[in-house]
């Protein structure tokens, strides 16, 4: 059975069975509301990292996320010094916290209690003006487990109540990924309330003459809560580059609405709606279908170059999931509802002239319908363009050369740090925190150090060697090791046998061990400069491997640079410097699937000529806008060839049925083809725009820039499709004819085809 | 007396077999040839799988199958063609209806098995839905 036949099924089926379709469709909604609840987000570098083994040794052994207290004022003040007591044992019953670190203990420790005397108090802390209490949590817990403890953290300073005129600002990594949740949960309901805002105006404006024609929008939102339903059952977190999906399905989704509401109005013209639908739909159902399955392909591509880089897989598989089931909402939500509204239109119509002619079936009309001043001014256009074939694509071709030419000048962001909205007040007071204590997370890197003997005098000596060559490198400010431990507590100098350093060891407190040692592995602490680029920053990794290496770790020790930012920094950068990977790729699975289903090399590589050329005109676009290449960036080439295509295989199909229609010349069939469906993928493709544009007003500057750069990308999509797509036919055209008369002439010795003309 | 006769032709040899019957039965009577395209299967003879614009297809080779068909009435002018595009049992009998006919002649399926119990034949619907007598031929 052809795809033709399964989609005129399938209308028939709508038409006859609508209000079905839709209770069904109710279910499914309810089903996907309870699977959105079950949505978890994921953030900062976190997001970026993929599964490794020696990150999850270190993460279990060693990476204690921190709550950080800064508290500013009189601290040895008895009141404030109460207060922090107070805060620190409140914190210390707090589920999943394994210790909390504050000057109280030390106070406490000398006196028993905090005592009434400021001068009893400097005795033991001196006369900071500022202190840190550090909330240390259990190992390897996840965002999710530590954010509970942040809102805690919030309670108790509350509860505590420090005197007046003592400033407290509690950060760290758990309330940086807190606050950083909230804003995105908050910004992806703006951004999908913004996108559905954008798209109203752009339908009414836009889609004049049409009844219903604000229902895509309906479908499509229809289709954003299933995708919603979808990630939270699949276990699909919301992320930075996944809240970004959602305007994107928006307004890719409508596309395939607006497809399947254009073509059934279309045939309303001249068929009853009982017929309408399933010529309708088997009309448009199937370019429609290989245009949602190229876009999944283009997210396709982007998911298996980015494997390893969870934020880029979830952001491919949501968009996947998303642009199916827009597609399936447009047929089961739109398709009904307008078949339920003609329904009662004519029944009402009918009513009203009880002697119209509606009850006789309609012979045969010729399509000489109204295709609107829109409609004209396009099909004339692509016809004057297609009738200078040449001159077109060589100034296609020309421009999109420029840019591919330009594509390394392009400036990269790779820093997590940048994606966030730099006055977020996590961030500010992350930043702040890292100026009073020298130093926070972001700054500190650690090497994972794994063997049998690492006590062994033989393994220190080599921790003191390295840190010797380490601590001489540029950007690194000191190294510590427990080589360094133990020197503190040996008298500056390390012992010479196993008894002497098990000895100093037993002196040592447990928890400044822990920093150092657990379960058989060590821990190399590594701070460096602040404020390092992302290409100081890897040349930093690159100096630390080799500060390794120079060290001669001693046989059977094996020393390992880890981390959050050590392992995605690296991941971010390859994605971005691997983008025309990603992008060939994407071409590569595209032009895969259409030769599948056309089984024709013409048909399978006309619509992506107009795509290359907006991969190449897209790079001077960003850089007239400066705009920087994101890892969110660098899948939009893949993303583009998908969405692009969209546009280039329902004007390409519409083309070929066309000037399949015997005495009908190209030239014709492309006036036909940019007059009646030029209209609808303009109305989709501004549309789109329109959703894209949303983006533009995020708070996080990678979604802003990513909407700028959609926007424009579209934006050349649909001129490419427009303007690139007949003349790349036409030419096409002719060579197909040549290579069959070519063949003809060989196999009928001299017998020549008679090729159409093309005017 | 029978003046105008309506014969659906989809292609099929029963609908063959109609053409044929009303040729010799009814000679001097003007003819209705009519092709209903099903939206969704077109009809026996039109498969559908071609690409390009289906709709123009199934009715350029509906007409050329009444064109043949035609050829074969020894009065062709006599002989109307149409073309509906429309569900074929109701396209059959609003024809009837609208263009006053006096009888349809047409082929029998013989739709069998499960299909026959689900559906029923068109004929079977044709006799039940239209406002005349229906002659089904074999």
């Amino acid at each position: 059975m052809s795809l033709r036949t399964i989609f005129a099924r399938l209308g028939r089926l709508i038409q006859s069975r609508p209000l079905i379709m839709l209770a069904a469709v109710v279910v499914v909604t309810g089903i996907a509301f309870s699977g959105a609840a079950q949505i978890e987000s994921v953030t900062g570098d976190r997001a970026f990292v993929g599964e490794n083994p020696t990150l999850n040794t270190y993460d279990d052994n060693f990476d204690r996320g921190t709550i950080a207290t800064l508290v500013r004022g009189e601290v040895t003040e008895p009141a404030t010094m109460r207060a922090i007591d107070r805060y620190d044992r409140r914190m210390s019953e707090v589920d999943d916290v394994e210790q909390v670190i504050s000057p109280a203990d030390q106070v406490r420790a000398e006196y028993g209690r905090i005592p009434g005397s400021q001068q009893k108090i400097q005795r033991v802390v001196g006369n900071p003006d500022s202190t840190v209490v550090t909330i240390v949590l259990d190992p390897g817990l996840t965002q999710q487990q530590s954010r509970p403890i942040y809102t805690d953290a919030i309670d108790a300073k509350e509860w505590v109540d420090f005197p007046s005129g003592v400033s407290v600002t509690i950060t760290g990594s758990a309330a940086f990924s807190s606050q950083l949740s909230g804003l995105i949960q908050q910004s992806t309901q703006q951004l999908l309330g913004l996108a559905v805002g954008l798209m109203v105006i752009a339908l009414f404006f836009l889609f004049r003459g049409v009844r219903l024609r604000l229902l895509p929008i309906v479908a499509v939102f229809v289709g954003v809560i299933w995708t919603f339903g979808a990630i939270g059952y699949a276990g699909i977190p919301n992320s930075t580059l996944t809240s970004s999906v959602f305007p994107i399905l928006i307004g890719l989704g409508i596309d395939y609405s607006i497809q399947f509401h254009e073509r059934y109005e279309e045939e309303l013209e001249n068929h009853r709606p009982r017929e309408a639908l399933p010529l309708a739909l088997g009309g448009v159902g199937p370019p429609v279908l290989v245009a949602m399955f190229s876009a999944a392909l283009g997210f396709g591509a982007t998911w298996v170059s980015t494997l390893g880089s969870p934020a880029f897989v979830w952001f491919a598989q949501t968009s996947i999931f998303g642009v199916v089931l827009t597609f399936i909402t447009g047929l089961f939500v739109l398709l009904p509802v307008l078949t339920l509204w003609v329904r009662f239109r004519s029944t009402s119509e009918e009513e009203a002239s009880p002697s119209s002619e509606s009850e006789l079936p309609p012979q045969e009309q010729t399509g000489s319908s109204d295709v609107g001043r829109l409609g004209q001014a396009l099909g004339r256009t692509s016809r004057t363009l297609a009738a200078n074939p040449f001159i077109v694509l060589s100034i296609a071709i020309v421009v999109a050369a420029g840019g591919f030419a330009v594509s390394s000048d392009l400036e990269t962001t790779a820093d997590t740090e940048e994606f966030i909205p730099q006055d977020l007040p996590a961030y500010t007071d992350l930043q702040e925190f890292r100026s009073v204590a020298g130093g926070g997370d972001a700054v500190q890197y650690s090497i994972l150090v794994s063997g049998e003997q690492l006590r062994d005098p033989d393994v220190l000596r080599w921790m003191e060697r390295f840190r010797v060559i380490a601590s001489d490198k540029q950007q690194i400010t000191s190294v510590s090791t427990p080589a360094t431990l133990i020197k503190q507590h040996n008298g500056g100098t390390l012992p010479e046998t196993k008894r002497g350093v098990r000895q100093t060891l037993a002196a040592i407190p447990d928890d400044q061990k822990a920093r150092y040692y657990s379960n058989g592995h060590a821990q190399i602490r590594i701070t460096a400069e602040q404020d390092m680029n992302t290409d100081e920053e890897l040349g930093l990794f690159d100096t630390i491997e080799a500060s390794i290496a120079l060290s001669q770790p001693p046989s059977g020790v094996d020393a390992k640079l880890t981390g959050q930012s050590p392992v995605s920094t690296p991941s971010i950068v390859d994605q971005i410097e691997g983008r025309n990977a990603t992008t060939g790729l994407g071409f590569a699975l595209v032009f895969g699937a259409l030769l599948l289903y056309y089984r024709n090399l013409l048909r399978a590589v006309a619509p992506l000529v107009p795509m290359l050329f907006v991969i190449g005109w897209q790079n001077l676009y960003m850089l007239a806008l400066s705009i920087s290449v994101s890892p969110l960036g660098a899948s939009l080439g893949a993303m583009s060839v998908g969405i692009g295509a969209e546009y280039t295989i329902i004007v390409m199909e519409r083309y070929f049925e066309e000037v399949e229609q015997t005495g009908i010349s190209r030239l014709d069939a492309v006036e036909t083809a940019g007059s009646r469906v030029g209209k609808a993928i303009t109305v989709s493709g501004m549309t789109t725009v329109f959703g894209f544009s949303a983006l533009t007003l995020s708070p996080f500057p990678i979604l802003a820039d990513f909407g700028w750069l959609t926007v424009g990308v579209i934006f050349l999509t649909l001129v490419a499709s427009l303007a690139t797509l007949p003349p790349t036919l036409i030419i096409l055209g002719r060579l197909s004819d040549k290579i069959e008369s070519v063949r003809a002439n060989k196999t009928a010795s001299g017998n020549i085809v008679p090729s159409e003309t093309d005017d | 007396m029978i003046e105008t006769i309506l014969v659906p032709v989809d292609g099929s040899p029963q609908a063959q077999t109609a053409v044929e019957y009303t040729r010799t039965v009814f000679p001097e009577a003007n003819i209705i040839l009519l092709t209903v395209v099903d939206p969704v299967d077109g009809f026996v003879g039109y498969s559908g799988d071609e690409s390009g614009n289906w709709e123009e297809r199934a009715k350029a080779e509906a007409k050329s199958l009444l064109q043949d068909a035609q050829t074969e009435f020894v009065a062709p002018e006599r002989v109307q063609l149409s073309v509906v595009v429309g569900n074929p049992v109701d396209t059959i009998a609003a024809t009837a209806d609208d263009m006053n006919v006096d009888q349809i002649v047409m082929g029998s399926h013989g739709r069998d098995g499960i299909q026959r119990l689900i559906v029923g034949s068109v004929a079977e619907q044709v006799m039940r839905q239209a406002p005349v007598p229906v002659t089904i031929t074999r």
